[in-house]
């Protein structure tokens, strides 16, 4: 009962979170006779928002299905296949017009989707997921996309910078009257599939005893891995096709939500893209405004998420040694 | 009852099973003995439902396996199985209470009531003070007892135990087979139990099955199947079988 009070908290931070990305920037608070910038940090805290508590909630339910708390959107390769998708969309010039704002993200969902399939097929040994081989093919997946994102912007003109912005992970894209319809598609997807993930929670619990433990006690365990895996590149997709690709948000968020509200996927699920929101919502607002110029979010989720990464790994370490 | 008739199981070129017929009675404890790779394990598999490349009938209380859907075969047939690893840290009631989840409604909540069947079936397992623990934190003999708690918690009619005391001490063996033996005494419960230990299996079941590359070779009371040429024909070694000076069933000296 206890726990149900913090995941509460989350909330709470969540809506501070939301108040401070509105209020930040380097224009300084808005004057509330100043709609356009409230709405366009309005629409950037929502694209925050939703890229934050989707790549948290995947990742923690991924984490469920692989029964291996390393998983995340990042490191399994899923975000590297959705921008190499996207790249592709916006090199064969699919990227113009009301068409791009669904070739893009339809591009971004298959390359992602596949991606995730590879990489499971190729690090199951015997029946089992050894974190290990799982790291070890979403690095494989990631240095193949990124060549492959390489070629395509050494055949880039025009579309270079879109491209570059795409890999780097940045939530500056600019929100105009023909891009909000594709913002608001993104977070409806998300929220739809946070909502599902959130309802799957007990049977997630369930493969925690492990597979074939979850199937005695009348779960559908490989169409359950399907959903999620289905889920989890649907919200990447929608993601990386606005922001790009976003490292370890997926690593990290789970993990500290884990440490308030335990290892339950019915609270932890909801806590993730809660907190989720709030990391990125705030990571964006110092990105923006702790410089002279703009730091792409990207890259300040991956040097908070690479020694945290190092710390875990030191930690399994650790207790297997 | 559970019913097995002319069951087989072939993975590629190797038959795991080959043409098995068994009865397990209501009330009793069926141990399932045979040296490594004899397709006990395959056996439980498909009784269990996990394993779905087999042929031949099984039928639980009468009814065909082949009719129970996934969630409505787990409210009738629990299993432990031999490897229990947890992924992240729940707590041992958090486990058992996962035994009720075949029960509830798509979206329901655990309830008072089955928080209570948790407590009953976790005090009958001796495990109810580790309930607030981490279940990975608990010793090889409470995790397992914590699993056998959550099997019972499922309110099953048929226990299928893959091999639950191996990795344990003497004492955990014998604490896990003596819950098993009298919960299916006490609930009528027909209880399959794959055992390594042949002196184990002679103790607390009730009929043993000898198992030998993936067919039947002898069935019936420990007495008439622990016997010293059944025994060296199968396991390939000389053994002597003596009474047990307690209970009188027989023992392998190996």
């Amino acid at each position: 009962m206890a726990n149900g009070r913090r995941t509460q908290i989350f909330w709470l931070v969540l809506a501070a979170a939301a108040v401070c990305g509105i209020a930040i920037g380097p224009s300084g608070p808005p004057s509330w006779g100043d709609p356009q910038i409230i709405a366009l940090r309005g629409f950037r805290v929502l694209l925050a928002l939703c890229a934050g508590a989707g790549l948290a909630a995947s990742g923690a339910s991924l984490q469920a299905v692989l029964g291996n708390p390393l998983a995340e959107p990042y490191l399994l390769g899923v975000s590297g296949g959705a921008a190499c998708g996207a790249a592709l969309a916006i090199a064969l010039g699919l990227g113009r017009g009301v068409l791009g704002a669904f070739a893009v993200p339809v591009f971004s969902f298959c390359f992602g989707l596949a991606t995730i399939i590879a990489v499971y097929r190729l690090s199951r040994v015997r029946g089992r997921l050894p974190g290990e081989t799982m790291i070890l093919a979403g690095v494989v997946a990631n240095a193949f996309f990124s060549g492959a994102i390489m070629l395509l912007l050494s055949l880039a003109g025009r579309q270079l910078q879109e491209m570059v912005l795409l890999m780097m992970g940045s939530l500056g894209a600019v929100f105009t009257t023909r891009t909000a319809p594709a913002l608001l598609f993104a977070a409806a997807l998300t929220a739809g599939g946070i909502g599902w993930l959130w309802l799957q929670g007990r049977r997630l619990n369930l493969l925690a005893l492990g597979e074939p433990q979850a199937a005695s006690l009348g779960v559908e365990v490989e169409s359950l891995k399907r959903g999620v895996f289905l889920t989890s590149a649907l919200i990447c997709a929608g993601i990386v096709s606005l922001a790009g690709v976003i490292g370890f948000v997926g690593l990290i968020v789970p993990h500290l939500a884990r440490m308030v509200v335990g290892p339950d996927n019915r609270r932890l699920i909801p806590a993730s893209a809660a907190l989720g929101g709030s990391l990125l919502i705030l990571s964006d607002a110092a990105a923006r405004s702790a410089f002279a110029w703009e730091l792409p979010v990207g890259v300040v989720t991956t040097m908070l998420g690479v020694p945290f990464f190092i710390y875990l790994l030191w930690r399994r370490k650790r207790s297997a040694g | 009852m559970i019913a097995i008739r002319d069951l087989s199981c072939r993975y590629g070129t190797i038959t795991a099973l080959d043409g098995v017929n068994l009865t397990a009675g209501t009330g009793a404890v069926l141990g399932l003995i045979g040296p490594n790779g004899s397709g006990k394990s395959t056996l439980i598999a498909c009784v269990a439902g996990i394993n779905r490349d087999c042929s031949g009938a099984i039928a639980l209380g009468g009814v065909s396996l082949a009719s129970y859907g996934r969630a409505a075969l787990a409210r009738v047939l629990a299993v432990v199985f031999q490897e229990n690893h947890i992924a992240f840290d729940f707590t041992a009631l958090d486990v058992v209470l996962m035994g009720r989840s075949p029960h509830l409604r798509e979206f329901q909540e655990y309830g008072a009531d089955d928080l209570a069947i948790a407590r009953e079936t976790m005090t009958a397992c001796d495990c109810w003070q580790l309930r607030d623990r981490g279940v990975n934190r608990l010793s090889g003999g409470e995790r397992q007892r914590v699993v056998l708690a959550r099997a019972l918690a499922q309110r099953p009619r048929f226990l299928l135990l893959d091999e639950p005391t191996s990795h344990l001490d003497l004492r955990h063996q014998k604490e896990i087979l003596q819950i098993a033996a009298a919960r299916a005494g006490t609930d009528g419960l027909t209880v399959i139990a794959v055992l390594h230990d042949l002196n184990l299996a002679g103790r607390y079941c009730d009929r043993l099955a000898l198992l030998d590359r993936g067919r039947v070779v002898c069935q019936g009371e420990p007495s008439a199947v622990l016997t010293a040429p059944i025994i060296e024909a199968v396991y390939g070694t000389t053994v002597a079988v003596v009474p047990h000076p307690v209970t009188g069933r027989p023992q392998i000296l190996a």
